[in-house]
Formats: C-alpha cells, structure tokens, sequence
C-alpha cells in the first residue's frame, strides 16, 4: 500500500465536478416537485369514498414501486426511445413516477391520521371537497409526515445518481468520466461522497427543523386526546 | 298568540324526513325514518348508543348518505345528486359531539373559514362577523387562542359561533355535550337556550333531558334504527307510550 493522495487532477476538473453537481440538484429538484404532485394526488385517491379512485391508487403505488428504479431509468431511455424524450427528462419521470408511489403512501397515511370529523365539520360548513382537503386536512396532513417525507427526499436525491446510466450528466456521471481520464479513484469519489452527504443532510436537516417547530398546534392535540 | 303562529309555521315544515332507511352492508342503521321540523321548532332526539340518532341527524346535511326515502330542508331534496350541497350546507349549522375545531387556526380564523371560503364574505365583513358572535358566546377575550389552549366547553362555544356564522336557518346538534367535563356543561347548553329563545329552528341529539324539558317543542324517541316515539315534550316527559322508552326515562333521570 504506497498510494498517494492526488487531489490535483480532482481540483483541475472543478468546472465539470461543479456542473454534476448542479445537474444532480435539477434533477433532483425536478423529480421532488413532480412526486410531490403524484405523491398528493394517488395519496388523496387513495383516500376516496368511491371504490374507482382507490383501486387505481393501490395500482398505481403497487406497480410503480415494485419495478426497479434501474428498469424505470432503461425503460423511460431505452424503450421509448421513439419518443425521443431527452436524458435527463427521462430521468425525471423515471424518478418521479418512482418516489411519488412511496410519497402517495406517506401522503395516505398523513390524511388518515386528521380525525375523520374534521373533513366532517369542514364539508357541514359548506366547503367543497377540495377546499376541505386544501383547508383543514392537508395542513394537518402535513405535520404529521413531515419526517417521513424528509426520508424519501433525501432517498430521491441518492436515487438520482441511478440516471447516470442513461448518459444524464449528474454528478455520478461525470466522476465516472473523471475516473477514466485521472485514474484517480479514489479521491474523485470520496469528493462526490462528500457532496451527496453534504447535499442530503441539507435537505433532510431543513425539513426536520421546519417539522420542529411548526409541529406545536398538533402534538398538544394529540397529548390533549 | 305563540301557538297559533307555531300552527301557521307548521304548514310549510323546514325539515321533511319521509321514510329513511340505510344500512351498513346487511346491519340496518336506520328504518324507515319519518318526522317533520317547523320552522323555530326545537326537537330533542334521544335514545340508547347505537340507536342511529347521530346518524339520522347526519343524514340532514348529507354528511351520511341514505339508501331510501327522501330528506328536504326547505324544500331542496338532500339526497337528489342534482343538489348543490355545498351550498345547501351553508344554510344549515352543524355542532359535533368532539367539537372539531380545526387545531392549526386560532378561534377567530375557525369561525372566519367557511364565511370567506364558502359564502364569500371579505375578510374585514367575515371577521367583524366572527367577533361578535365570539361576544354572543361570551368568549371575545380568545379571539387568538388556538383550541388546544381552551377547554372543552370553551371549544364548544367557539364550534357554535363558527355553525352561526353562515346565518343558517337550522341548527344540528351531535351530542354536543356528551364529551365535557360536567362542570362544562351548562355554559355550553346556556347558549343553546339562548339560541333556541331566539326563535332557532333546532336538532338536538342529547341525553340532556333537563335541556329537552326546558327548551324542546317535541321529543324524538330512537331505538335500533327506528322513531319509536315522536311526541309533544309534555307528553314525552308524563306518559311515553312505548315501553322501551320508559324504561330509557327511568334509567337516564335515575342517576
């Protein structure tokens, strides 16, 4: 074992390192808003009084979530090739679709914990069913799972580096790439270790500080009850 | 004087209940349901657990869907899928046996929700509205207080302000006092008696026979799903016809 330590050729490549870095955040970004959408949307089906919405629930959030995300990445690039989506679009959808199903499940679980009289008192008073839900469930909803969604965010973000394999120039990407031309193993991917660390730890930190302090109105419910 | 406007009202009923049945599955609920409520009229509706008088009281504003038979207040079918019952609902105030005040709102913006959401008020009409009536339950001081932070009782006065503030033109009661503290009680049926002394048309389910004797026109007995007793207070209270409803008497003012 007489390897040095080359950080030199790591530094020389700063500027594709640092455009990773922002792809992997699109990426992620993108994917976050996009399963949040799903996420709300199969999650309050899921949730419905008619039979219709809910089964198409379970089979959204069942088959999504049983492929793997390795095959929605190849199917979204590969198998569609004809509809000539970009890469990192592909990656995206095949993110989004995937992490929505576990957000729809979290996004069920949060409305079932709001006591059913408050969707009850919000419609007797003469709000629609979605002012009801936008209203008076949600808003509860959403203290009640803020740590579980912090845990599929910060899954989104790792998953993300999946993408490379259907050439999205994440961060993943270009360290393989920087490998191939530096032969610096392993300096290159300690520092993309630490750029995922430091960027999941932001994301899952934030929302566990926002969880924290604006959870009060709930919790002295639930000691109250 | 008073009885003969009580005859007129009586013509054209607020609340028609005609033959109502529901079921859960194969367990019947309700059966066949009928009764009418004038307009100002306060009827109590009591009965033993699981006698589906919260149900039946539910089925009013459409929070339960029935099977068969048909509801209107003021003449607009409950049940028909034409109906708007958003709107409907607007006109017909509803307070729960667990309160359900929303947790994340203070008071003030519990009772300001629906006038700005639902009836469109402007904020400064709908919270000018929302003080006064927190004034008329006598709780103006907790404008800003979350529920978690008033008692039941308390809670329960702001659930009623927040029924009143869309001026509906009937009142439901769920047990509304069924989850107090009992030394919490009175204020909460204070400012039902109030209500009903302002000429409110009123149901109310509760076991509060001391607030039926005062207060209530007529006395609705339930048992299993059916009105076995529909009765003048006076008449209730002296000589019930059915047997199960005396013995409910006898159990629930013996203790």
């Amino acid at each position: 074992m007489n390897y040095t330590l080359q950080f030199g050729p790591i530094w020389d490549n700063r500027a594709l390192i640092l455009d990773g870095f922002v792809t992997t955040i699109l990426l992620s970004a993108a994917a976050l808003v996009l399963a949040i959408l799903i996420g709300v949307v199969v999650g309050t089906a899921a949730t419905a009084q008619g039979r219709t919405p809910r089964l198409l629930s379970i089979a959204y959030v069942e088959s999504m979530r049983n492929i793997p995300l390795l095959i929605h990445m190849y199917f979204w690039y590969n198998g569609l090739a004809f509809l000539k989506i970009p890469a990192f679009w592909c990656g995206v959808l095949g993110l989004s679709l995937y992490s929505g199903a576990y957000v729809a499940e979290i996004v069920r679980s949060g409305i079932g914990s709001v006591p059913r009289g408050q969707r009850q008192a919000a419609l007797a008073s003469g709000l629609t069913n979605a002012q009801a839900m936008l209203f008076v469930v949600y808003p509860q909803a959403i203290r009640a799972i803020i740590p579980s969604l912090a845990s599929v965010f910060s899954q989104l973000i790792k998953d993300s580096s999946l993408a490379s394999v259907i050439a999205v120039a994440d961060i993943t990407y270009q360290a393989s790439a920087i490998e191939g031309q530096t032969f610096r193993t392993f300096e290159i991917y300690i520092t993309v270790c630490l750029l995922y660390l430091a960027l999941v730890t932001l994301v899952s930190q934030t929302l566990t500080i926002l969880s924290g302090t604006r959870g009060d109105g709930l919790t002295r419910r639930v000691a109250d009850a | 004087m008073a009885a003969a406007l009580k005859v007129n009202a009586m013509d054209t009923p607020t609340i028609v209940i005609d033959g109502v049945s529901k079921a859960y599955g194969a367990t019947p609920v309700l059966r066949n349901c009928s009764t009418k409520i004038a307009k100002g009229e306060v009827v109590v509706v009591c009965g033993p657990s699981g006698s589906g008088k919260s149900t039946l009281i539910k089925c009013i504003n459409g929070l339960e869907p029935f099977q068969s038979g048909s509801i209107t207040v003021e003449g607009v079918e409950v049940g028909s899928p034409r109906t708007n019952l958003p709107k409907l609902r607007m006109r017909i105030g509803m307070v729960f046996q667990h309160f359900e005040l929303y947790p994340h709102m203070t008071a003030l913006e519990n009772i300001m929700l629906a006038q700005v959401r639902a009836l469109k008020r402007s904020r400064a009409e709908a919270e000018a509205r929302s003080r006064s009536l927190l004034k008329r339950v006598g709780l103006e001081a907790k404008a800003d207080a979350k529920p978690a932070n008033l008692s039941g009782g308390q809670q329960q006065r702001v659930a009623i302000a927040r029924a009143l503030a869309l001026d509906p033109q009937v009142m439901l009661f769920d047990e509304p006092t069924s989850a107090l503290d009992p030394e919490m009680i009175s204020e909460v049926l204070d400012v039902m008696i109030e209500l009903a002394g302002d000429g409110m048309t009123m149901a109310v389910v509760t076991h509060e026979m001391g607030f039926a004797r005062r207060v209530a026109d007529r006395v609705i007995f339930m048992d299993q799903g059916c009105i076995v007793e529909d009765a003048a207070k006076e008449q209730f209270f002296a000589a019930p016809a059915s047997e199960r409803a005396r013995e409910f008497l006898s159990k629930i003012l013996a203790h």
